[in-house]
Order: structure tokens, then sequence, then C-alpha cells
């Protein structure tokens, strides 16, 4: 058992290879059950957009042992819920029940993740809930803004599309490969399992032995995407929308998680762009002190993963001011690339850091995702521990060359969604 | 109030706040505004000085107040670009002709541009005050010690007096009404939203109930039919929340490609009738209760949700009601919800937005 602090928690690995995290929070009588299967859209074809994500979506549309209806009676009959999202580069299946029903609870997830049937009738309703959602939300420039820009940072890669998919992924997919994308991908030793909640590690090890120790999948097989490249020209891309609003996205490829300069990009996320309030350079700058912007910030960290995110800068305005704010982002970029940062900016980044880092174990959802992470990344279990020790031993200089070697002024991607005009055209 | 006090320049409270590894933030809802900050238990010592600061001495300075209305004229424009943002103002606003709960929280675009500096200094002077404000720690803090403290940051403030809010009663006006959005969308959505009980009213935890039978989940009554049944809709969700006199229950609903949003709405009206008409099963009405304890689970599932919920409580009517919840909701009975539905969420009562493809 590994303790820091709040957070108590217990590893184990079953001889099949799956991986089962359990902490044990008593706060309150809940219990949080989540499998995260390292099948997300990084998996799909190039032509199959959408496939990890619908397969994801009908596991508790029937198992063997269950049809659609019972299990949803099973989990909110008693008032517990489940939700399951396919994200670039895992499927995670969530139970969120009262701590009672544990055993319940596993018993399910088992029948989902080993043994969901695929009834064609739920494939078919799915698919037109897909193919309707991805409709609707080319009505929202934001997420319309996002997908461009995506497409431009990881060409000709699984990785540049939606999660959900493109219509025309969607369109495509037949109910088949569903079932040979749940046969290859869904595997033991692909998976975590990682339980929060008021429960006994012990017997809850127990349980998850007696419902997966048996899981095999011989057909398992994992594709790897080709590594991105960082852009090496700029890229513009504008798409109109009759809106007040301009949404501006500037940035190119980012970081992957185990990247050398994470903590040091940490660092630099809270100084330039996405520290709280209006403390980091954009928001103050462009909101606080000209007030060009109700949403404004600036990223780098927080999109990686196992495959490199990407660093955007964002901003939104009323039309009419979109070259002020489009020049204030590049000024404040090129200020920090130019002029570095301040001792104090990196003492107050450092306390910020290090003050906040224990509302990561606040509920049971973020626990559960803190320990996946650790497990994922390798951070080993002095993880919590040793993440002052890290932040604190980051020096303004090493921000400074970090900042100059991984953010480019030059070479980036820029999106632009919004009302016509052709004078920012040129 | 984060653009200086007597004792802080703009930006010091942000400042000392990220200094000590915290989180501010503040929110206005229909009846209350509400400041909060987030700290680890060993370093919250700023947190009481600075709202005891702010709560008498805030600058209000001209050149901020400029800048800052344009900064929220940039989030009013972000929500009315936004499809339901504009749907949902445009139904909200609509529903109350008399009550203030027809203005949209964040104003309108002409009063946003007429309100004057000394307006918002009235409105300051007040409302904010001792006697109109509560104050929740939660948290690892020594009690005694804590009031001692309290006693001492906020207890020179003039009390002040508290708000007198004045509730004018809306015309009941029994025939269904409707507005229709003319803008470019690429799907049809529709927002039905009736009358909803106030939490001063006991109605409340009923209607928590029903709108847990009516969305909660896959086996929800709406979902079923309009989803799964008649593939009119590829969503729906609903909101109901707890305000100081009657607001509103929403649905909202996504259409499939090339449905009609009549037969949406007229399907979802029937769904309403039909609940007035016949009580839920025991198995149904038990579910539902079991929703709504195991969200009131989550929504104190940490220490600044803890302090919210009890916050907005008290202002709006008395925290206790949190202590009893579990025990309403579980005596919640068919025919109690047969009654919402009939009273409260009957089609005559409603207006329905609609924006189309």
């Amino acid at each position: 058992m590994t303790d820091f602090g709040p957070v108590r928690y217990g590893r184990s690995l079953l001889e099949n290879g799956l991986v089962c995290l359990v902490s044990d929070n008593t706060r309150i009588p809940l219990v949080s059950i989540n499998a995260f299967v390292l099948a997300g859209s990084d998996q799909n074809p190039m032509d199959r957009s959408g496939l990890a994500s619908i397969t994801a979506r009908l596991l508790d549309e029937g198992t063997r042992r269950f049809e659609h209806r019972q299990i949803a009676e099973i989990v909110e009959g008693t008032g517990g819920g489940l939700s399951i999202f396919s994200h670039r580069e895992l499927t995670a299946v969530s139970l969120q029940l009262k701590a009672a029903d544990l055993s319940t609870g596993l018993l399910l997830l088992a029948e989902m993740l080993r043994y969901p049937t695929f009834p064609m009738e739920r494939f078919e309703l799915e698919r037109q809930k897909v193919l309707n959602h991805l409709r609707s939300l080319r009505d929202d420039p934001q997420t319309v803004g996002v997908q461009l820009f995506s497409r431009c940072i990881y060409p000709d890669s699984p990785l540049g599309f939606p999660i959900l998919g493109t219509l025309e992924g969607v369109r495509a997919l037949r109910l088949q490969e569903v079932r040979e994308f749940h046969g290859r991908k869904y595997s033991p030793e692909n998976t975590k399992l990682v339980i929060v909640g008021d429960v006994s590690p012990a017997e809850t090890a127990l349980q998850v032995a007696e419902h997966f120790s048996d899981w095999r999948n011989p057909h398992f097989e994992r594709t790897r995407p080709p590594r991105p490249e960082r852009q090496k020209t700029p890229i513009l891309r504008r798409h109109v929308m009759d809106r007040e609003q301009v949404h501006i996205y500037l940035g190119h490829l980012g970081i992957s998680r185990d990247d050398t300069d994470f903590y040091v990009l940490q660092m630099l996320d809270v100084i330039v762009g996405s520290g709280p309030g209006f403390t980091s350079r954009i928001p103050r700058r462009l909101r606080d002190e000209q007030g060009l912007a109700y949403a404004t910030f600036s990223d780098i960290t927080g999109s990686s993963g196992l495959y490199p995110g990407r660093f955007m800068a964002y901003i939104s305005t009323t039309a009419e001011q979109r070259n002020q704010a489009l020049q204030g982002l590049l000024q404040e970029l090129n200020l920090l690339l130019d002029e570095g940062v301040t001792d104090e900016e990196v003492e107050t980044a450092h306390d910020y850091l290090t003050g906040s880092f224990l509302f990561d174990f606040q509920s049971n959802v973020n626990i559960a995702r803190c320990l996946l992470a650790m497990e994922l990344f390798d951070l080993g279990p002095g993880y919590p521990q040793r993440y002052g020790e890290i932040i604190r031993s980051i020096t303004r200089s090493r921000i400074e060359q970090v900042a100059r070697s991984r953010l480019d002024t030059l070479n980036y991607t820029l999106v632009v969604v919004g009302p016509e005009d052709e004078e920012f055209a040129e | 109030m984060f653009k200086g006090s007597g004792r802080y320049a703009k930006g010091e409270i942000d400042y000392i706040t990220t200094r000590k590894g915290g989180h501010n933030n503040a929110f206005t809802s229909l009846d209350y505004t509400a400041y909060y900050f987030s700290f680890a238990a060993d370093r919250w010592d700023p947190a009481l000085e600075i709202e005891a600061d702010r709560m008498s001495n805030a600058s209000f300075d001209a050149d901020e107040f400029e800048l800052e209305r344009k900064v929220i004229l940039e989030e009013l424009k972000m929500e009315l670009d936004s499809p339901w943002g504009a749907l949902r103002q445009a139904v909200e606003t609509r529903f109350f002709q008399r009550h203030p709960y027809r203005f949209p929280v964040i104003g309108n675009r002409r009063d946003l541009s007429k309100i004057s500096l000394d307006d918002m200094k009235k409105h300051y002077r007040r409302y904010y005050c001792p006697s109109n404000a509560v104050l929740v720690i939660v948290g690892a803090f020594p009690l005694e010690a804590t009031l001692v403290r309290i006693e001492k940051q906020f207890g020179e403030i003039p009390p002040g007096e508290a708000a007198v809010v004045e509730t004018a009663s809306e015309p009941v006006t029994r025939e269904a009404r409707r507005l229709t959005l003319n803008r470019a969308s690429e799907v049809s959505r529709v927002l039905i939203a009736f009358p909803a009980p106030s939490i001063r009213q006991t109605d409340h935890f009923a209607a928590h109930v029903l709108e847990c039978v009516l969305a909660e989940g896959k086996l929800a009554r709406l979902y079923r039919r309009l989803v799964e049944e008649e593939g009119v809709a590829s969503l729906v969700s609903t909101e109901f929340g707890e305000t100081f006199d009657p607001h509103l229950f929403e649905v909202r609903l996504e259409l499939r490609e090339g449905v009609d949003p009549e037969k949406a709405i007229s399907l979802l009206f029937e769904e309403l009738t039909s609940l007035a008409a016949r009580p839920v099963s025991s198995a149904e009405l038990e579910r539902a209760r079991n929703q709504c304890i195991t969200q009131l689970f989550e929504d104190f599932e940490t220490t600044l949700d803890q302090a919210v919920q009890l916050g907005l409580l008290e202002v709006l009517d008395r925290f206790e009601y949190w202590n009893e919840y579990v025990e309403r909701v579980r005596s919640v009975s068919a025919e109690d919800l047969q009654r919402i539905a009939g009273t409260y969420w009957s089609p005559d009562l409603s207006l329905t937005g609609v924006l189309s493809a």
C-alpha cells in the first residue's frame, strides 16, 4: 500500500496482464469503477474515423448475459450512473454506484468489456445519434475551429479526426468492423482497472480476479499511428460562419506526457496562458487589461498524452477586433521568446503548481484519473511526494531555453472561424 | 470585485491566491452572487481578509469599469452565437412577463451599454453588506479560532439591510406559447419551458424525482420514447434548479434530420399528459428516488461543492434543506408525480422555442 496523505492505493497485476488499482476513499458512500482500455481513436483506420467511439457506445447495448434494457435496469435501478467515452488514446467505461453495489458493478463491467453482442438495431440507432450530433456540432464555431486545427496539426493521421468521427467515416462504418475492432483491441494486457471509493482494497482485488483472471485475447493487436511531425511551414485555414465573434486558434504540435520538458512546460503554461484567474500573461493582458475577450488562453501540456498534444493559443472576440486580438496573441508569444520570464513569475508558478496539486485528489473520479496517469506514464508510486521537488527544481533559464526550443512563432497553424472579412484574409 | 479594494491593488487578489496554490472565482445566478476561494487547509488565511475588505472597500475605477463592460459584451456575444444559448435566452426572457426572472442573468445588450459606474456603485452599497450575505467555510479548520477571526474581520462592517425580495406574481395564461428563432442551423433544436416550483415549496422534491423519471439515464421516459422508440430526437436533456421564486423546468431536444419539430413537441406533450393521467410503477418511482439521492452525494463530493450547496440553500431558504433531502425524496409518492406533471408541466402552461434546420 502506498500512502501519500489523503490518498492510498494498491496495485495488482493479474497473470493475463490486467492491471488493477484500488483506492479507498470513504468520504461519500459511492464507488467509481473505471476500465481504461487503450483503444481510442488512435486505433482507427484512416477511412473509418469514429470506429473506436461507436464500438465503445455499444458496450452497454447488449452482452452475453444481459440485453440493453437489463443493463440500464442494473445501473439505474439503484441510482447509479454509467458513462462510456472514447478519447484519443483510450476508451473509458465508468460506473458510479453505491459502494454496496461493487460486486454487481464488476460483473457488469466484465460483461461489457468481454462479451458485448453488438445488436444490429442498436448499432443503427447509435450511428444515427452520432451522425446527428456531428451535424449539430457544425453549428458551434468553437468545435469547428478546434476540429480544423487538429486536422492541420495531425495531417494523414487518425489523431487528426474528431473522436466521434466525421460524417463520411461514420456513414461508412459496418457492424462487422465494430465486432472486429472489439475482437482485436479489447484485451486484458491493454486494460487498466481503477476503482476508487468506499470499498476494501483487499476484497475488491479478490472480486476483480474472480471476474477478469480468465480473460484472454489471442487476437489482440495494437497499432501505432505514425509519429506526428511538427510542421515546417505556416498553415492558414479560414472557415466562414455567420456569427458576431471571430474565434482564433494559433499553435502547432505539442508534446507527449513522457517528454523530458513536460514539467518545465507546465510552468510555462501557468506563466503564459492557463494559470488561475488573470495571473498568466495572455488572459491578463488581452482580457483584463485590454478588454478584448471573455475567453482567451494558451496551453501545451493539457493535451499531452501517449501522443504529442497541441500547443494552442486561443481568443474569441468581436469581428472588428480580430486583427488586434491576433496581434495580441502573437505579441505575447514573441515577447516570451525575446525577453523570457521574470524571477517572480517563476516563483509564482512554483507556488501555484505545488500548492494546488492536492486538488487533483478531491473526488473519486479525479483520483481515478490521477492513478491512471501514474500507471500509464510510469510516474512511479512516489510520484505525488516527488511532484513538489520536481517543480521546485525548474529554473528560470531552463524555462526560457525550453520555451525557445518548443514554441514556434513563425511556422504555426492559424485557424480563424467567423464572419467573412476580406481585409483579414490578406 | 477583482480589480482592487482598500487593501488590495488590481490583480492582487488573484496574485495572492495563486501564490498560495489556490483558486478563486465568482458567479451570478438568478437570485444571488457568490464569491469563493479554495485553498489547502494550511494556507487559507488570506481569504477572510480579502472578502471582508471587498465587501466594504471595493475601489471601482472608471477605466476598469469600461474594460469589464467590454468583456461582458464579449461573453454575451459568445452566448448568443451558440444556438442553445440564443434559444435559451429567447425562451427564458419571454416566459416571464412581470417577474425580474425575465431578464437574463448576464444582462441584455441595451442595459449593458447603458449601466453607469454610478449605477454599479449604488448596487454595491445596497447589497454588499453583512446583513445580506452568508459566509460558508468548509474543510479542516479550527472552529473557535476561526469564529474569532470572522468577528475581527467582518464585525466592524456596518450591517446594512437584508434585501427585500419583491415577488411579482406572474399572470397565468393557460395557452401553450410558441416562438421561433430564425438563423441558419444544421439541426433543428427545440427548447420547451414549463413553470416549476421554487426551493421554498414542498413540491420541489417531487419535481426533482419527476425530472429523473423523464430524463435521467437510458430508461428515462423521454429518452425511450423520443430517441429509441420514435427516433425523432438524437438528444434529450432537461434542466431544473434551485431558485427563490418559481422558475422553470426546461426540456431540450436535438431532432433527427428531416423530423418535423411539431411531431417531436406533440410526442413530448403526450408523455407529460400520460404522466399526469397514470401513476408510475413502483420500480420506476424507486429508481428515480435513488437517482436523486445519488445525485445529492455527488453534489457534495468536494469541499467547494459542499460550500456552494450550503451557501445557496442558506441564501434561498435554509441549509437544513439538505439534511431533510433524503427523507423527503424517499417519501415522494406516485400521486405526487402525477400532481407535478398535471399542475406544472402541463402543455398549456409551456412556452416552446424552435430553431429549425
